[in-house]
């Protein structure tokens, strides 16, 4: 480990590790455990792709092309023992009954866990207030695509939310 | 929905899921990085090392050990080694083309590279691991009859049979990880339909 290298990684992580903690997070709706396994995926990937880092113009977008693409892989992995949903819900209610927050949100919470894994991570990072731009590039498709996909994704928020209001 | 979302996103950065006290320290990710790297030394070229162990030991065996004299046992020999000359090729080209696959390249295309890879392995375990396994299954039952003259019968027996279980292990196996492909490209397909489409 050369300290030109050591020092750049040592920027990188602590620039960004809060930013992909909370990314793992919303992936994986909650659990901790899985959040931290994937982050520290996230990373390793990082140290072994910084050669090629230096001639990324932003590093945010290769930090977010990272973390999607090991959330996406963590999803074939067989660690999982219980459906995500049940997850879901077991992280999501123990964490209303320590904070404060509205129903409402914790409602659009449940709602997000409930999308697929794509349009779960694209959703995250309009939350995380990346550009269509940003999000098209970390993809690898159009920002036209991602306007659509957003759109279809919010959509289909409106759906699960009014869904569980009437059974509420 | 948008005052909704605007709403979520204030939520999503005062840090809803941020709890920094709890995140890695950096030398942990450091310890976790040396570790990585043994591991993927021993992932790639561990079954390489092996089968080549395995190659140079049946090579000097034949040579040395137990020198085959008959020409259908020169030949049984021969298709054993191929099998596993092969075999170690398999593994050589799989490694290049697993390293192709990085994290850093963009969602579609390191989807894109996954799917060809485990449609690679999936050809592979499916097609030409049971012809590896039949070739190098032919090369010892032609190497047996004149293999058994240096054992007692009762040995040479059990090497044979013993053969068969071991053949039908390995057929399972294969069977298992053919399986295993199977579901890991309907995954990735399923993901690379959803990135890739309107």
């Amino acid at each position: 480990m050369t300290s030109d290298r050591k020092s750049l990684f040592e920027s990188i992580y602590l620039g960004n590790r809060q930013m992909v903690f909370r990314l793992c997070m919303g992936f994986v709706r909650g659990d901790r455990e899985s959040a931290s396994d994937i982050m520290q995926e996230v990373f390793l990937n990082v140290w072994e792709n910084l050669d090629r880092f230096r001639g990324e113009s932003s590093h945010k977008t290769w930090i977010y092309r990272i973390a999607v693409n090991c959330c996406l892989q963590y999803v074939n992995s067989a660690k999982r023992s219980k459906t995500l949903l049940e997850t879901a819900r077991e992280h999501l209610s123990a964490s209303d009954e320590t904070e404060e927050q509205s129903e409402r949100i914790g409602i659009l919470h449940r709602a997000i866990a409930q999308l697929a894994p794509v349009d779960r991570l694209i959703i995250m990072m309009v939350l995380e207030s990346q550009n269509y731009d940003t999000i098209a590039r970390v993809m690898g498709i159009s920002s036209e695509n991602v306007r659509v996909k957003v759109h279809r994704i919010k959509k289909r928020l409106k759906g699960i939310i009014e869904n569980d209001n009437s059974h509420g | 929905m948008d005052k909704d979302i605007e709403i979520l996103r204030n939520q999503w950065h005062a840090g809803r899921y941020d709890n920094a006290c709890e995140l890695p320290e950096l030398h942990f990710i450091f310890r976790q990085i040396r570790k990585r790297e043994r591991e993927n030394f021993v992932f790639y070229y561990g079954t390489v090392c092996i089968l080549s162990l395995t190659l140079l030991v049946l090579l000097l065996f034949f040579r040395f050990a137990v020198p085959l004299r008959d020409k259908l046992s020169c030949v049984g020999s021969l298709l054993m080694l191929s099998g596993l000359a092969l075999r170690i090729l398999i593994e050589l080209v799989s490694i290049v083309k697993a390293r192709r696959i990085s994290s850093a390249d963009s969602t579609l295309v390191m989807l894109d590279r996954s799917v060809w890879f485990h449609r690679f392995r999936k050809w592979i375990h499916r097609i030409i691991s049971p012809i590896i396994l039949g070739v190098y299954t032919l090369g010892f039952y032609m190497i047996s009859p004149e293999f058994s003259c240096y054992l007692p019968v009762s040995l040479a027996v059990l090497f044979n049979l013993s053969y068969v279980a071991v053949g039908a292990t390995l057929f399972c196996f294969i069977r298992k990880r053919v399986r295993r492909e199977m579901y890991l490209l309907e995954a990735l397909s399923k993901l690379r339909f959803d990135v890739a489409c309107r």
